[in-house]
């Protein structure tokens, strides 16, 4: 065995012996919510607005004794509802502050160039809620060139419980079960179709 | 001659190996939990399969703000909580202050198995080195975090109006609040969506939360337990309705908060924060950051907080006025005259924080 081999083997040991020690990332990740998975009409309803947006720029502040993150985003396509043109603000609980950090699971995260379907609701003045948290938003993904973008259900939801059944009987298709993996331009039918419905009352 | 520079380019290749590519090959499930990291994951990250992403770092370097990613944990040797007072209508505070106690208690509890087992330095209970104090009811009714004074880790529960925008959905929230240069929690408040029906006691029906499954789960996060890999785990980030598994904690969930809080006394750490690794907990001290108190501090300056380090309207707009501009610049450079007027046209203004 060459003195090459002996070091890269020396090294994968070390590794594993490395590894228990750096315990702390050894196995690590996000935090904290308990949610009942949103359905496709439910979203629907309880949004204000759809969008297919591109996140950009970030501040976080204090508001009411909670970190808030205000995303500016940039409005690809406008889809349902009062969605604006241009660029608009979007908010999410947790962020840094100075020396302050805060977590709050269950958000949707909003990184720079990461396009993003968000169903929306009025926040604060001039800027935007995502309804149900993170279950309101579903990621764009382009694996492929050949085939069209499509959409993934987003994994920032936290843990999430299926809803009770109804007095009508089953609480209807979950938002996620109807987004994911289908291509963008199928489920801006289906929202532009469905919020007709739903939004007419 | 040649020979001898090889050797050390494989060797300086093996160290840097180790140094850096630990972190992102340390990510193979070996161990099913995970840690909460000062770094929420990227939203189409599958973590129920590892714990973060390979490229982690620099995924959350580029967030705005930017992120470390550290893993949190209380240095404290023990914690505390305190229950709002009027608790809820579907759990008295007496009962919940019972129903708590079990669930901290699952997790203070731990005995743990293996090499850290005998590492106390009582002589080896195995013990986990944390503990958790029930402070007794607070009239403090909302989550508010203060560097400047008193605070406590409350439990509030919401029986009337869930206060943010998802009512119909959340049914418990935690926020942690931590120190993003080191990962240390300096608080931690839970919130139950108390409008909609829980399971106390008695027998969870099929379709039933059962909220000392919630509350279990939610008390790990707490700690600074993530989503965990594994499917039958109590951390696990799904849940049955009718089920009670989740109450009692798994050997995948104790490993988790064994390898946070061992019994030695240490807290495993981030090695950018201590190059061995862990740092010595702190020794016991119930006082919440800044000192403890029952009522919610009242925000001072009207509409935005004047907790720590605050941002003023003003300077949010100012802000959104320069990004505006930078970000107005840089896409019309892009996309072209055409798009350059669309988006200066229709420019958001920077959002009111009240």
């Amino acid at each position: 065995m060459t003195r090459a081999r002996l070091l890269l083997r020396a090294a994968a040991a070390a590794l594993a012996l490395v590894c228990p020690v750096v315990g702390p990332i050894c196995a690590q990740d996000a935090p904290a919510s308990v949610s009942i998975a949103v359905t496709w009409d439910g979203l629907l309803r309880e949004s204000t607005a759809a969008a297919v947006v591109t996140p950009q720029a970030g501040l976080s502040v204090w508001e009411g004794g909670r970190i808030y993150t205000y995303t500016q985003v940039h409005v690809e396509q406008s889809v349902a509802g009062d969605a604006p043109s241009g660029d608009a603000w979007v908010r999410t609980m947790g962020g840094v502050v100075g020396k302050v950090g805060q977590l709050v699971d269950g958000e949707a995260v909003l990184a720079p160039g990461q396009r993003s379907l968000l169903f929306l609701k009025s926040g604060p003045v001039g800027a935007f809620d995502i309804t149900a948290r993170g279950q309101g938003q579903f990621v764009v993904k382009n694996d492929d060139s050949s085939t069209p973008p499509y959409l993934a259900r987003s994994r920032s939801v936290g843990t999430l419980v299926p809803p009770r059944p109804t007095s009508a009987g089953a609480p209807g298709a979950l938002a996620a079960d109807v987004v994911d993996g289908r291509p963008v331009g199928d489920v801006v039918r289906d929202v532009a179709s469905g919020w007709g419905t739903l939004h007419a009352r | 001659m040649r020979a001898e520079r090889r050797r050390r380019a494989l060797a300086a290749l093996a160290i840097f190996f180790i140094a850096g590519g630990a972190f992102v090959l340390a990510a193979q499930p070996a161990a099913a939990f995970c840690r909460t990291m000062t770094c929420p994951t990227p939203p189409d990250y599958p973590t129920a399969e590892l714990c973060y992403p390979a490229d982690f770092e620099s995924y959350c370097a580029s967030l705005t703000p930017p992120r470390r990613v550290l893993p949190v944990y209380w240095t404290n040797a023990c914690v505390t909580y305190d229950i709002n007072q009027n608790a809820s209508v579907q759990v008295p505070y007496a009962t919940a202050a019972q129903e708590f106690a079990v669930a901290f208690s699952k997790w203070t509890g731990t005995i743990c198995s293996g090499a850290l087992a005998d590492a106390g330095p009582d002589g080896g209970d195995g013990k986990v080195s944390i503990d958790i104090r029930d402070l007794g009811p607070v009239s403090c009714d909302a989550l508010t975090y203060n560097t400047n004074e008193g605070n406590q880790n409350v439990i509030i529960f919401h029986d009337d109006v869930w206060p943010y925008n998802d009512a119909n959905n959340t049914l418990g929230l935690t926020t942690i609040t931590y120190d993003p240069d080191t990962g240390e929690l300096d608080d931690a408040d839970m919130e139950i969506n108390s409008t909609v029906p829980l399971t106390v006691s008695g027998a969870v029906p099929a379709n039933g939360y059962d909220f000392q499954s919630i509350i279990t789960h939610e008390t790990g996060h707490f700690f600074g337990m993530a989503h965990s890999t594994e499917g039958t785990a109590t951390m696990f980030a799904h849940y049955t309705p009718g089920a009670t598994e989740m109450r009692l904690l798994k050997d995948d969930d104790m490993a988790g908060i064994c390898s946070i809080y061992p019994p030695d006394g240490t807290r495993s750490v981030s090695t950018s924060v201590a190059a061995s690794g862990s740092i010595a907990e702190s020794s016991c001290n119930p006082v919440p950051n800044g000192g403890w108190q029952s009522q919610c501090t009242v925000p001072k300056g009207g509409c935005s907080a004047a907790t720590g380090g605050d941002v003023s309207r003003g300077e949010l707009l100012a802000w959104g006025v320069v990004v505006a501009l930078v970000m107005g610049a840089s896409r019309a450079r892009r996309a072209g005259k055409a798009d350059g007027r669309r988006a200066r046209g229709a420019r958001a203004a920077a959002p009111r924080t009240c």
